[in-house]
């Protein structure tokens, strides 16, 4: 086939080709949005990039619905993208990278995300115990400040400062095998 | 005064449990933590979408609106609901006919959402007030938003905070107010399929089926007239309901929900932020001074006028006219409709009119847009929806109607938004049949020639077809998507 022939043949196809791309977006939005909400825990942020994904994959698409793999490697990119644009003073943020890593590339990981729940236990686990309550409560259960304060009988100030410090622990325990590597 | 490093991050936990996006403001430190929080809140169960992706526009728009969907929604029914003729139209112009006279009320909304499966859940509660100009809403986290027709605000007891929002004009069309959206009230067919108890309350049951859209549902209470309850279609597996569990019309009881005093505020820990809310002025002497050019003014006097840095906004009630310094090139909205104003386009999108004029740029929006617009300019000319030409076109196109139906509801569904711009349309259809060899595909430019909301003309700069003709077959407002119907060959 001369590529003239092709690409008038693709011209004809293409309300069948955005019909096939409608079916395939019908049927597999939702899975593509679990899968990037698990890598940006946000909504809309999650809804925005499975929308953009999805665009970028039918610009580029061959008449065929665009696979899973494909499609989160797209998606993938989209929000590397965003987080780029993000850095404004151009400083790298190498823990966005590593979460992104560390939740395995596109077609790779375990739907229900168990590795990665697991290593974050593990990871809480090592933290004082006061402070492993405040983020399961202010983090994991979304509780408020002034909740999380009344539950654990404790003031503002001191949840404020125990999350913090919770954070920075956390926060080093991520990098440690980054500092390792680089070493 | 800088935040602590505590105090931001504990901001950053607040908005991603809120589901929004964090307040990083490119700090590099502050995304680190992010990504910590991130991380952990993978251990949490994933939030469903609200929408389908596809429709960050309307959810935007909603946003905007401040109370956020239920009301918009509930809103949206009002809109939608007479249809002069159709049979047991007594109901809804009943209905339309108490909201009319409403002055004051005091309700509660409860939005719940159900999915294929059957489960449904609790989502938000919203507590409104309207008394006359006076709107205000409160969310069940205890963010209440006022619009005291001095004051535009909004407190948020957790935060501490408490924001000055734009008094009218861009940004200030917070409210949610029952009568000016029954007053719209107009558009698509309906029946009444029954009574049937809502909030305890005998209701009349209304579907309502928008021209190509999904049917969806509103309860009216019968003793009242007014709307009980919404329940929009199941689009892609979620069906929302809106429930005025109370609704009290007559006096407000508790009118100190509309004053604003800073003072007290401040004295119970509030921190009051300030952007540029604008503020009252007297005359337009006044309001060149602050925003640094003088305003176009139509003959008839605003009921007042309010100005901000950059712009100024004569009010007058339910119409507006915001006028500001021209910038940059006039960019039409994409399913805008265009007329002629001052020499140049106008820009006519759902009731809002727009144009520029003597270097300034004006935005006419309400019911008296027409007749306001014509007292700043005297050369002011609305689509003519009289004009058909795509009679014109050389070659006509065949259009399969039940496709266009079905195409309708997918773009209501929020999917294939670019069915909505003319110029994407057009240039798909030119994509799809030009023949090769004759200018076939490449770059090409497509400029919309005439728009008037019901046929569309789109120019090719390039290739074998000069102009395409389209029309909106099915839905005739900024809603409805546009089919390719003839064009012209080069």
């Amino acid at each position: 086939m001369t590529p003239s022939t092709k690409e008038s043949r693709s011209r004809k196809d293409l309300p069948r080709v955005r019909a096939v791309f409608q079916d395939a977006y019908r049927q597999a939005w939702r899975e593509l949005y679990r899968y990037v909400y698990r890598r940006v825990q946000n909504r809309e942020e999650a809804e925005d990039i499975t929308q953009e994904a999805y665009s970028r994959a039918f610009a580029r698409g061959t008449g065929e619905p665009p696979s899973r793999w494909y499609l989160q490697t797209v998606a993938l990119n989209v929000i590397r993208d965003r987080w780029r644009r993000r850095r404004t003073c151009g400083q790298e943020v190498p823990l966005e990278q590593v979460w992104l890593e560390r939740l395995g590339g596109a077609g790779g990981d375990d739907p229900e995300g168990a590795v990665e729940r697991a290593w974050m236990e593990g990871l809480l686990n090592r933290l004082p115990k006061e402070q492993q309550t405040v983020i399961r409560l202010r983090i994991v259960e979304g509780y408020s400040r002034v909740e999380t304060a009344g539950r654990l009988g404790i003031s503002e100030d001191a949840v404020r400062d125990l999350q913090y410090r919770a954070v920075q622990t956390l926060r080093r325990l991520i990098r440690e095998p980054i500092e390792e590597e680089t070493r | 005064m800088k935040a602590s490093a505590e105090e931001e991050l504990d901001r950053l936990i607040e908005a991603m449990n809120e589901e929004k996006s964090p307040p990083l403001g490119g700090d590099p430190d502050l995304a680190e933590m992010a990504a910590v929080v991130r991380a952990v809140r993978s251990l949490r169960p994933q939030a469903e979408p609200r929408h389908v992706p596809g429709r960050p526009g309307l959810r935007r728009f909603l946003t905007r609106l401040g109370i956020g969907l239920a009301a918009a929604c509930l809103a949206a029914a009002l809109i939608a609901v007479p249809w002069p003729g159709s049979p047991r139209a007594d109901v809804v112009q009943a209905m339309e006919r108490v909201v009319s006279k409403l002055t004051s009320y005091h309700g509660a909304l409860e939005m719940r959402t159900t999915n294929a499966g059957g489960q449904t859940v609790f989502t938000r509660r919203v507590e409104l007030w309207s008394d006359g100009r006076k709107q205000a809403f409160r969310l069940d986290d205890g963010t209440l938003t006022v619009n005291n027709g001095d004051v535009h605000w909004q407190a948020r007891p957790e935060d501490r905070l408490v924001v000055l929002l734009p008094l009218v004009g861009p940004g200030a069309d917070g409210s949610f107010d029952l009568k000016d959206e029954a007053g719209r009230a107009l558009e698509y067919p309906h029946k009444s399929v029954g009574v049937e108890t809502v909030a305890g309350r005998e209701a009349s049951h209304i579907v309502i089926e928008p021209p190509g859209g999904q049917a969806y549902d509103l309860w009216i209470d019968v003793q009242t007239k007014l709307p009980l309850r919404l329940r929009t279609a199941m689009q892609n597996a979620i069906q929302t309901t809106y429930t005025f569990v109370s609704f009290e019309t007559g006096e407000i009881a508790d009118p100190s929900v509309f004053v604003y005093d800073r003072t007290a505020l401040e004295k119970q820990g509030y921190q009051v932020v300030d952007g540029d809310p604008g503020r009252v002025v007297a005359t337009p002497r006044e309001a060149a001074a602050v925003a640094g050019f003088n305003p176009l003014l139509p003959a008839e006097g605003p009921e007042r006028i309010v100005a901000f840095k950059d712009r100024i906004v004569l009010d007058y009630g339910q119409t507006t006219i915001t006028e500001s310094k021209a910038a940059g090139a006039f960019d039409l909205v994409a399913n805008s409709a265009t007329g002629k104003a001052a020499g140049g386009p106008l820009e006519v999108w759902f009731d809002r009119l727009r144009w520029r004029q003597d270097g300034l740029e004006i935005a006419v929006k309400g019911p008296r847009r027409a007749e306001l617009a014509a007292q700043v300019t005297a050369d002011l000319a609305l689509p003519d929806v009289g004009a058909d030409p795509a009679e014109q076109a050389e070659v006509k196109v065949p259009v399969d109607l039940m496709m266009v139906k079905a195409q309708q509801q997918q773009v209501d569904g929020g999917h294939s938004p670019w069915w909505l711009d003319p110029m994407q349309v057009a240039a798909a259809f030119v994509d799809q049949t030009a023949p090769a060899g004759s200018g076939g595909p490449g770059p090409r430019t497509f400029r919309v020639n005439s728009n008037n909301g019901l046929v569309a003309v789109v120019e090719v700069g390039e290739g074998s077809v000069e102009r395409v003709y389209l029309k909106r077959l099915v839905r005739q407002d900024e809603t409805g998507i546009w089919s390719v119907v003839g064009y012209d060959k080069r």
